[in-house]
């Protein structure tokens, strides 16, 4: 053996500290968009149902597409793309 | 010889109905720091075996060793290509990678208290080998999704309703469109799996492979190994030509490798009446995603 401790695992945390923080919003970003998608998905359900009103469906069009581009917009601070945006969830597919 | 007092355990790679000449098997490259492969008699299985060091296969050391991925890779490529020696003398059946007895004595009674199951794999696995083949969707549909949702925030070309209400209709007839083309991929890939089936002697489907795996973008849907007669062999890549050149698969990327030493259907103790196994096999291939 000449390395002095394991490698981490592909895959795995890696708690090196400057990584943290970047990991972390990562992560998060991640839980928001599964949210967002969640939710966009259960919007266009009602909207195909036809159960919403005019005025409702404007305002949750308007909303999601608002979260839409403040999702672009975070990740771009971030320096990650949307299909950065996913784990491996081995044998159960990928979260998104 | 493996003992404990020499330090060394018996790594055993692969059992063979034919004696491998020990001339082949010594210009084998197997385990860093373990010995030259050898071969170990059980009745009328042979077994290829390697002294190596019982401080690197210990089972903590193994199990600290196969999670790093670069030690797993030059593990796994030492256990294939021990298998492999042993492979131009007839069936063989690989065992899995690390099978590790402490002593030659327990390696030959383990094989020998199995010798009519290792038999019975040996004349099923005869004169037939293994092809993998993989279903991709096509990449097409990996960069059209992405741009799809891309634009979508943004309102496409002057025809789009503004607003809320036309994003929601915009997302709508996305979504449509991403279960659409993913019930087409998943039927295509169905076809495949059931034309290739025709023309094996059975077929395993394994778990897909992640994205980060495969390092495409499209996901796999089709991850299947099928066991090839030789003598229809011809007919098998003739089919899988055929299902290539196919327009109406378009959706889909077929990539196939063969033919490999069995791997997929050499299992022991999982010994089951033809029939059965048939069956298994069917019941693993509709229900794999």
């Amino acid at each position: 053996m000449n390395t002095t401790a394991p490698a981490p695992r592909d895959g795995t945390l890696d708690l090196d500290p400057e990584k943290v923080a970047d990991g972390l919003a990562h992560l998060v970003l991640t839980v928001v968009e599964l949210l967002r998608q969640l939710m966009e998905k259960q919007a266009v359900r009602r909207f195909e149902e036809g159960t919403l009103s005019p005025e409702q469906e404007d305002r949750l069009g308007t909303a999601l597409m608002l979260l839409e581009q403040r999702m672009d917009d975070l990740c771009a601070q971030h320096g990650l793309t949307r299909d950065d945006l996913n784990l491996d969830l081995g044998p159960l597919g990928s979260l998104l | 010889m493996s003992s404990s007092d020499t330090g060394t355990v018996t790594y055993l790679f692969a059992l063979c109905a034919g004696r491998p000449p020990d001339g082949a098997l010594a210009a084998v490259a197997g385990h860093s720091g373990g010995g030259p492969l050898r071969t170990l008699a059980a009745g009328a299985v042979h077994l290829v075996v390697q002294d190596v060091p019982a401080a690197d296969f210990g089972e903590r050391a193994l199990t600290d060793r196969l999670n790093r991925p670069e030690e797993l890779r030059r593990c796994a490529l030492a256990h294939h290509r021990g298998v492999a020696a042993a492979a131009p003398c007839g069936p063989v059946v690989p065992l899995p990678m690390a099978t590790v007895y402490l002593s030659d004595g327990n390696a030959v009674s383990a094989v020998a208290s199995r010798e009519e199951a290792v038999l019975a794999v040996f004349r099923r696995l005869d004169g037939r080998t293994e092809w993998a083949v993989k279903v991709h969707a096509a990449a097409p549909e990996a960069a059209a999704g992405a741009a799809g949702s891309g634009s979508a925030g943004t309102g496409g070309p002057g025809t789009a309703v503004p607003g809320g209400r036309g994003y929601l209709s915009r997302a709508s007839a996305r979504q449509r469109m991403r279960r659409d083309r993913h019930e087409t991929a998943r039927a295509v890939a169905r076809t495949v799996d059931l034309t290739l089936r025709r023309y094996a002697v059975d077929a395993t489907a394994h778990r897909p492979q992640s994205e980060h795996l495969t390092g495409r973008r499209a996901p796999q849907l089709l991850n299947a190994a099928y066991l090839v007669d030789d003598a229809r062999r011809a007919e098998f890549t003739a089919a899988l030509d055929r299902l290539r050149a196919d327009g109406r698969l378009r959706e889909v990327e077929i990539t196939s490798s063969g033919p490999w030493i069995p791997y997929s259907f050499a299992r022991l103790g999982e010994q089951v009446p033809a029939a059965a196994t048939t069956a298994a096999a069917g019941a693993a291939g509709t229900g794999a995603p």
